[in-house]
Protein backbone atom coordinates (compact mmCIF):
# COMPACT_ATOMS: atom_id res chain seq x y z
CA UNK A 1 0.00 0.00 0.00
CA UNK A 2 2.71 2.12 1.10
CA UNK A 3 3.82 4.58 -1.78
CA UNK A 4 0.97 4.15 -4.25
CA UNK A 5 -0.89 6.91 -5.75
CA UNK A 6 -4.26 4.36 -6.21
CA UNK A 7 -3.82 3.48 -9.35
CA UNK A 8 -3.95 6.93 -10.93
CA UNK A 9 -6.66 7.64 -9.04
CA UNK A 10 -7.32 11.46 -9.03
CA UNK A 11 -7.62 13.31 -6.25
CA UNK A 12 -10.41 15.59 -6.35
CA UNK A 13 -12.97 14.30 -7.59
CA UNK A 14 -15.61 15.44 -10.66
CA UNK A 15 -18.61 13.68 -8.57
CA UNK A 16 -20.65 16.67 -6.58
CA UNK A 17 -22.13 15.74 -3.79
CA UNK A 18 -25.43 16.79 -4.62
CA UNK A 19 -24.70 13.89 -7.43
CA UNK A 20 -25.43 10.79 -4.87
CA UNK A 21 -27.86 9.57 -3.69
CA UNK A 22 -28.72 7.41 -0.30
CA UNK A 23 -28.56 3.83 -1.23
CA UNK A 24 -26.21 4.11 -4.04
CA UNK A 25 -23.46 1.77 -3.70
CA UNK A 26 -19.76 1.03 -4.96
CA UNK A 27 -17.29 -2.04 -4.40
CA UNK A 28 -16.37 -3.96 -2.93
CA UNK A 29 -12.72 -2.84 -3.63
CA UNK A 30 -9.95 -4.80 -2.31
CA UNK A 31 -7.66 -3.33 -0.38
CA UNK A 32 -4.59 -5.15 0.45
CA UNK A 33 -3.42 -4.39 3.95
CA UNK A 34 0.48 -5.01 4.64
CA UNK A 35 2.60 -5.27 8.34
CA UNK A 36 4.54 -2.01 6.99
CA UNK A 37 1.60 0.30 7.06
CA UNK A 38 0.34 -1.57 10.51
CA UNK A 39 3.70 -0.81 11.91
CA UNK A 40 3.15 2.75 10.45
CA UNK A 41 -0.20 3.11 12.27
CA UNK A 42 0.71 1.87 16.28
CA UNK A 43 1.16 5.12 17.74
CA UNK A 44 2.43 8.17 16.99
CA UNK A 45 3.74 8.55 13.38
CA UNK A 46 7.14 8.50 12.87
CA UNK A 47 7.65 5.16 15.76
CA UNK A 48 7.03 2.72 13.65
CA UNK A 49 6.08 -1.04 15.92
CA UNK A 50 5.58 -4.37 14.96
CA UNK A 51 2.89 -6.51 15.76
CA UNK A 52 0.21 -9.14 14.82
CA UNK A 53 -3.00 -7.04 15.08
CA UNK A 54 -3.54 -4.22 12.81
CA UNK A 55 -4.05 -1.19 14.67
CA UNK A 56 -7.18 1.16 14.58
CA UNK A 57 -5.49 3.71 12.66
CA UNK A 58 -5.66 1.65 9.54
CA UNK A 59 -9.84 1.91 9.48
CA UNK A 60 -10.02 5.61 8.71
CA UNK A 61 -6.78 4.68 5.96
CA UNK A 62 -8.76 2.12 4.14
CA UNK A 63 -11.55 3.88 4.32
CA UNK A 64 -10.28 7.76 2.71
CA UNK A 65 -8.31 5.08 -0.13
CA UNK A 66 -11.48 3.24 -0.55
CA UNK A 67 -13.71 6.19 -0.75
CA UNK A 68 -11.50 7.70 -3.71
CA UNK A 69 -11.98 4.48 -5.20
CA UNK A 70 -15.92 4.89 -4.96
CA UNK A 71 -15.92 8.52 -6.43
CA UNK A 72 -12.65 8.76 -8.59
CA UNK A 73 -11.43 11.03 -5.77
CA UNK A 74 -12.78 13.31 -3.09
CA UNK A 75 -15.81 15.51 -4.33
CA UNK A 76 -13.59 19.00 -3.41
CA UNK A 77 -15.18 21.51 -1.06
CA UNK A 78 -16.23 19.06 1.40
CA UNK A 79 -15.69 19.50 4.82
CA UNK A 80 -15.70 15.70 7.17
CA UNK A 81 -17.12 16.60 10.30
CA UNK A 82 -17.13 12.87 11.78
CA UNK A 83 -16.49 9.45 11.80
CA UNK A 84 -17.59 6.24 13.46
CA UNK A 85 -16.41 3.13 14.00
CA UNK A 86 -18.22 -0.20 15.57
CA UNK A 87 -15.41 -2.80 15.37
CA UNK A 88 -16.70 -6.65 15.35
CA UNK A 89 -13.49 -8.43 15.28
CA UNK A 90 -9.53 -7.87 15.05
CA UNK A 91 -7.97 -7.98 11.90
CA UNK A 92 -4.39 -9.15 11.57
CA UNK A 93 -1.54 -6.88 10.55
CA UNK A 94 -1.41 -7.90 7.41
CA UNK A 95 -4.21 -9.27 4.92
CA UNK A 96 -6.72 -8.40 2.26
CA UNK A 97 -9.49 -6.45 2.78
CA UNK A 98 -12.77 -6.56 1.21
CA UNK A 99 -14.61 -3.13 1.30
CA UNK A 100 -17.88 -1.48 0.54
CA UNK A 101 -19.48 1.69 0.53
CA UNK A 102 -22.80 3.10 0.43
CA UNK A 103 -24.48 6.03 0.28
CA UNK A 104 -26.39 5.70 3.88
CA UNK A 105 -28.03 9.18 4.33
CA UNK A 106 -27.96 12.74 2.93
CA UNK A 107 -29.87 15.43 4.95
CA UNK A 108 -29.58 19.14 4.09
CA UNK A 109 -29.83 21.73 7.19
CA UNK A 110 -30.12 25.36 7.04
CA UNK A 111 -29.03 25.11 3.12
CA UNK A 112 -26.23 23.15 3.86
CA UNK A 113 -26.10 19.15 2.29
CA UNK A 114 -24.85 16.47 4.83
CA UNK A 115 -23.98 13.24 3.25
CA UNK A 116 -22.79 10.13 5.64
CA UNK A 117 -21.45 6.93 3.94
CA UNK A 118 -21.63 3.69 5.72
CA UNK A 119 -18.61 1.33 4.99
CA UNK A 120 -18.18 -2.53 5.77
CA UNK A 121 -14.85 -4.29 6.14
CA UNK A 122 -14.63 -7.62 5.23
CA UNK A 123 -11.56 -10.23 6.20
CA UNK A 124 -11.88 -13.25 4.67
CA UNK A 125 -15.91 -13.00 4.53
CA UNK A 126 -16.51 -11.95 8.19
CA UNK A 127 -16.79 -8.35 8.73
CA UNK A 128 -14.19 -6.74 11.00
CA UNK A 129 -15.85 -3.12 11.33
CA UNK A 130 -18.31 -0.72 10.07
CA UNK A 131 -17.12 2.74 9.45
CA UNK A 132 -19.38 5.76 9.10
CA UNK A 133 -17.82 9.18 7.42
CA UNK A 134 -20.41 12.71 7.67
CA UNK A 135 -19.55 15.21 5.30
CA UNK A 136 -20.63 18.78 5.01
CA UNK A 137 -20.36 20.26 1.53
CA UNK A 138 -19.41 23.61 1.76
CA UNK B 1 -13.29 6.65 37.02
CA UNK B 2 -14.02 4.29 40.38
CA UNK B 3 -12.29 1.35 40.05
CA UNK B 4 -11.09 1.55 36.65
CA UNK B 5 -7.22 1.86 35.67
CA UNK B 6 -6.68 5.89 34.71
CA UNK B 7 -7.13 6.46 31.48
CA UNK B 8 -3.66 7.53 29.82
CA UNK B 9 -2.99 11.13 28.76
CA UNK B 10 -1.32 10.44 25.28
CA UNK B 11 0.99 13.02 23.24
CA UNK B 12 2.06 12.79 19.52
CA UNK B 13 3.57 15.80 17.76
CA UNK B 14 2.57 16.32 14.29
CA UNK B 15 5.56 17.35 12.20
CA UNK B 16 6.62 17.30 8.36
CA UNK B 17 7.50 14.13 8.57
CA UNK B 18 4.31 12.56 9.88
CA UNK B 19 2.42 13.78 7.43
CA UNK B 20 4.43 12.99 4.85
CA UNK B 21 4.48 9.39 6.59
CA UNK B 22 0.47 9.18 6.25
CA UNK B 23 0.59 11.12 2.92
CA UNK B 24 2.75 8.40 1.65
CA UNK B 25 0.31 5.22 2.87
CA UNK B 26 -2.86 7.24 2.10
CA UNK B 27 -1.87 7.90 -1.31
CA UNK B 28 -3.53 11.47 -0.35
CA UNK B 29 -1.23 14.25 -1.60
CA UNK B 30 -3.74 16.59 -1.03
CA UNK B 31 -0.90 20.07 -1.33
CA UNK B 32 -3.10 21.88 1.87
CA UNK B 33 -1.49 18.75 3.40
CA UNK B 34 1.80 18.60 1.58
CA UNK B 35 2.60 21.87 -0.40
CA UNK B 36 3.52 24.97 1.85
CA UNK B 37 3.40 27.26 -0.70
CA UNK B 38 -0.09 26.26 -1.71
CA UNK B 39 -1.00 25.99 1.63
CA UNK B 40 0.01 29.46 2.36
CA UNK B 41 -2.85 30.94 0.09
CA UNK B 42 -5.66 28.08 1.48
CA UNK B 43 -8.04 29.03 4.42
CA UNK B 44 -5.58 27.67 7.34
CA UNK B 45 -2.59 29.67 6.06
CA UNK B 46 0.05 26.68 6.86
CA UNK B 47 0.00 22.88 5.78
CA UNK B 48 -2.06 21.21 8.27
CA UNK B 49 -2.58 17.46 9.05
CA UNK B 50 -5.08 14.91 7.66
CA UNK B 51 -7.62 15.06 10.00
CA UNK B 52 -7.50 11.30 10.79
CA UNK B 53 -3.91 12.20 12.27
CA UNK B 54 -4.84 13.61 15.58
CA UNK B 55 -7.50 10.31 15.39
CA UNK B 56 -4.33 8.45 15.69
CA UNK B 57 -3.66 9.90 19.49
CA UNK B 58 -7.18 8.43 20.76
CA UNK B 59 -6.57 5.45 19.46
CA UNK B 60 -3.09 5.25 21.11
CA UNK B 61 -4.79 5.96 24.70
CA UNK B 62 -7.47 3.64 23.71
CA UNK B 63 -5.23 0.51 22.85
CA UNK B 64 -2.84 1.50 26.10
CA UNK B 65 -5.24 1.94 28.50
CA UNK B 66 -6.80 -1.89 27.09
CA UNK B 67 -3.46 -3.06 26.93
CA UNK B 68 -3.78 -4.15 23.35
CA UNK B 69 -2.38 -3.76 19.77
CA UNK B 70 -6.26 -2.82 17.93
CA UNK B 71 -9.36 -2.30 19.11
CA UNK B 72 -11.33 -5.41 20.66
CA UNK B 73 -14.86 -6.42 19.01
CA UNK B 74 -17.52 -4.48 20.71
CA UNK B 75 -15.50 -1.03 21.11
CA UNK B 76 -17.31 1.89 19.22
CA UNK B 77 -15.39 5.21 18.87
CA UNK B 78 -17.24 8.14 17.98
CA UNK B 79 -15.40 10.96 16.02
CA UNK B 80 -16.42 14.65 15.98
CA UNK B 81 -13.43 16.53 13.87
CA UNK B 82 -13.50 20.82 15.46
CA UNK B 83 -10.30 22.50 13.72
CA UNK B 84 -7.07 21.93 11.97
CA UNK B 85 -4.40 20.40 13.24
CA UNK B 86 -1.35 23.03 11.63
CA UNK B 87 1.76 21.50 11.28
CA UNK B 88 4.35 21.34 13.85
CA UNK B 89 1.79 21.01 16.35
CA UNK B 90 1.19 18.60 19.66
CA UNK B 91 -1.99 16.58 19.83
CA UNK B 92 -2.76 16.12 23.50
CA UNK B 93 -5.18 13.34 23.94
CA UNK B 94 -7.16 13.53 27.31
CA UNK B 95 -10.22 11.96 29.05
CA UNK B 96 -12.84 14.37 30.43
CA UNK B 97 -15.35 11.91 31.39
CA UNK B 98 -15.54 8.04 32.11
CA UNK B 99 -19.42 6.72 32.67
CA UNK B 100 -20.15 3.52 34.07
CA UNK B 101 -23.13 1.69 33.39
CA UNK B 102 -24.18 -1.76 34.22
CA UNK B 103 -22.61 -2.79 30.80
CA UNK B 104 -21.10 -0.68 29.23
CA UNK B 105 -18.12 2.01 29.64
CA UNK B 106 -18.29 4.82 28.03
CA UNK B 107 -15.21 7.54 27.81
CA UNK B 108 -15.88 11.32 26.20
CA UNK B 109 -12.03 12.06 25.22
CA UNK B 110 -10.66 15.57 23.87
CA UNK B 111 -7.61 15.97 21.74
CA UNK B 112 -6.33 19.67 21.94
CA UNK B 113 -3.41 21.67 20.35
CA UNK B 114 -2.69 24.72 22.81
CA UNK B 115 -5.52 24.01 24.58
CA UNK B 116 -7.57 24.40 21.41
CA UNK B 117 -9.74 21.39 20.67
CA UNK B 118 -9.29 19.82 17.57
CA UNK B 119 -11.40 16.37 18.35
CA UNK B 120 -13.68 15.15 20.48
CA UNK B 121 -14.17 11.24 20.74
CA UNK B 122 -16.76 9.12 22.41
CA UNK B 123 -15.88 6.00 23.17
CA UNK B 124 -18.04 2.97 24.27
CA UNK B 125 -16.89 -0.73 25.50
CA UNK B 126 -18.44 -3.70 27.09
CA UNK B 127 -17.80 -3.17 30.75
CA UNK B 128 -15.91 -6.80 30.90
CA UNK B 129 -13.30 -4.86 28.60
CA UNK B 130 -12.57 -1.93 31.04
CA UNK B 131 -9.24 -2.29 32.92
CA UNK B 132 -9.21 -2.78 36.69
Amino acid sequence: MAGDTLDGVPLLSQTRYQDLHPGQKFGPFVEPLSAAVSSVLRGELGTERAGAVAPAGVLPLVTLRVLRRALSGIPPGGVLLGQSFDVQAELPSECTLDVAVVVSDKDERDGRLYTTFRFTIENEGVVAALVDWTIRDA
Amino acid sequence: MTGLVPFPEVRHLVDGAAIAMYAEVSGDYNPLHVDPDYAASGPFGVVVAHGPIALQAVYEAVATWLGCEGLPAGVTVDVAFRGPVPIGSTVVCRATEVLQFAAVVVVMASCTVDEREVLQALVKLPRRLAPV
